[in-house]
């Protein structure tokens, strides 16, 4: 157990699990059918919008990959990495809220298999599932249970997850909003109480700059072009990211996912300045050896903060970890199972599945989501590497068929919209595949492969997928738009 | 780029306790009884879909 972490603090994290349990029973007499269950019913107003979009989007991914890529990078993780997201967050308020809720649909699958049918469809709901297996979340819940408690990782995973899927198999999306709630305000408030003790302790980023060197606060850091590229196109998930579409579903109006889209969008970049300064604190908390020389950035926010809180306040802030884990956990799992069962398996089959076995089946898949989550996690040794392979998956399969169907509906024809959702998933995955089989370990932890582009060996890193399977995703959209316009002229 | 941190400190804790009472006082309503985004939208915002 990390020293400094006491009885009340332990004290402070068990009530915090029992009280998520409470809310999950409490919540489930309000499910009476699949709607339900997904959507709450298509009641959410904007406050609880706002925590659950919060919550929700930002898990351990964003609290400790940003952390890292500071802890690596300096200022440029909110320059590069977190700033170009804002822009995107605030069109998918705009542009995307408004078409969206002009359609039918309650999911993101849904809506591209009512524009492209089943093979689309189902596509889309294999892509979401992959983007929405909650593998960070879980893996951080070991690391946090491993670092305070001094359990096996294994055994961290299990509790928390155990937790999330309790409650949110027990209320669906009602409960797991009213659960983000409450986990919104620990996570925001005990990230904002750790930053400003350490703000005290250790300095602005100006000092912290004058010890480290200049370029730590550089704007683009030492990253390279293609990665600037790749930041920025996976800043594009927003346009399409399923619990977006969710959360638009589910809203009691229009207008009120739009405010909590843009409230939102205000709290997340406060967020992302915070964990992006507390990674920034670690590396220099390294440097002047208060943490061990040989600390790993993902986490280098957990020691920073265990340095710097005293006892109560360490365990509001494992706490509000938890709550950051638990918050994406139970939705994205909702969301997984969801979409195999209602969007793949009824597309895939063709069969309308009655509302007690939507349900049942979507509760025990969750279960098997997260399984398959905690497997996937021990494929990635860096955090946002993981995330930039998820994201590049569901933007592969759904982004250019999405963007038709909302803003270009004329072109959104059958073949346009399956063959570019076919194509995208097929190649991200392929190149996943042959990444884990072919490459070879790189500097900074990831996979590349060497490969001979016009006379010239060129390495390719994992990451840069994304700049190869969406413009072959876009080609496919072209030709399959191009096929039915001929197909079109001939009748 | 310090005022930016406190400043950042001080939107995301008050803020985010701001956005919970709002969440407490519309509770009742959340858990109330269930009606279709048309039926909501049709009542709260006439004429925009």
């Amino acid at each position: 157990m990390t020293a400094g972490f006491g009885a009340i603090d332990q004290a402070i994290v068990v009530l915090y699990l029992a009280g998520m349990l409470g809310v999950g029973v409490l919540t489930a007499s309000r499910i009476r059918d699949f709607r339900d269950f997904f959507i709450a019913g298509g009641r959410l107003t904007t406050p609880l919008l706002t925590c659950t979009l919060v919550s929700t989007y930002y898990g351990l991914d964003v609290t400790f990959g940003s952390s890292e890529t500071a802890f690596y990078e300096g200022i440029a993780a909110f320059v590069a990495y977190s700033a170009p997201f804002y822009v995107f967050y605030v069109a998918a308020a705009l542009l995307v809220v408004p078409r969206l809720r002009r359609l039918s649909a309650i999911s993101l699958p849904e809506v591209m298999g009512d524009a492209y049918g089943p093979p689309a469809r189902a596509a889309a709901a294999l892509a979401s599932f992959v983007y929405s297996a909650p593998i960070i979340s879980v893996a951080g819940m070991g690391l946090i249970g491993a670092t305070f408690f001094g359990i096996e990782p294994w055994v961290g995973c299990v509790i928390g997850a155990s937790v999330a899927l309790a409650y949110t198999v027990l209320g669906g999306l009602l409960a797991d909003a009213m659960t983000d709630a409450v986990q919104f305000v620990i996570m925001c408030v005990s990230a904002a109480v750790a930053a400003a003790i350490v703000l005290v302790k250790v300095g602005g980023p100006e000092a912290i700059g004058a010890r480290l060197g200049s370029e730590a606060l550089a704007p683009l850091g030492t990253l390279s072009a293609w990665e600037l590229l790749v930041f920025v196109g996976i800043a594009m998930t927003p346009l399409v990211e399923p619990a977006f579409y969710q959360r638009i579903f589910a809203a009691a109006a229009t207008s009120q996912i739009v405010r909590a889209l843009l409230i939102g969008t205000v709290l997340w970049a406060c967020y992302d300045w915070i964990v992006v300064y507390l990674g920034l604190a670690g590396r220099d908390l390294v440097a002047a050896g208060h943490l061990p020389a040989d600390l790993d950035g993902s986490a280098a926010l957990l020691a920073v903060v265990a340095w710097a809180l005293p006892p109560g306040l360490l365990g509001l802030f494992v706490a509000g970890c938890f709550a950051a884990a638990m918050s994406t956990v139970d939705s994205y799992t909702l969301i997984a199972a969801g979409n195999i069962v209602y969007d793949g398996w009824q597309s895939v089959t063709g069969r309308r599945l009655s509302d007690r076995t939507l349900l049942l089946a979507t509760r025990l898949l969750a279960a098997v989501t997260l399984a398959a989550a905690l497997g996937l996690s021990l494929l990635f040794e860096r955090l946002r590497d993981a995330w930039i392979f998820m994201s590049t998956v569901l933007l592969s399969t759904v982004f250019w068929p999405l963007l038709a169907v909302l803003f270009l509906p004329r072109l959104a024809t059958p073949r346009a919209g399956r063959w570019s959702a076919l194509v995208g998933l097929a190649v991200s995955l392929l190149l996943f595949v042959a990444f884990q089989t072919l490459g070879s370990p790189t500097d900074d932890e990831s996979l590349a492969i060497t490969v001979a582009l016009a006379g010239r060996s060129q390495v390719l890193a994992r990451e840069a997928g994304l700049l190869i399977a969406l413009p072959l995703s876009f080609a496919a959209f072209v030709a399959g738009w191009l096929a039915d316009r001929r197909v079109g002229r001939s009748r | 780029m310090t005022v930016v941190t406190w400043l950042a400190i001080l939107v995301l804790g008050p803020g985010s306790l701001a956005v919970f009472w709002f969440f407490l006082r519309d509770l009742k309503a959340v858990m109330g009884e269930r009606r279709s985004n048309d039926e909501r939208d049709s009542r709260t915002e006439p004429g925009v879909r």
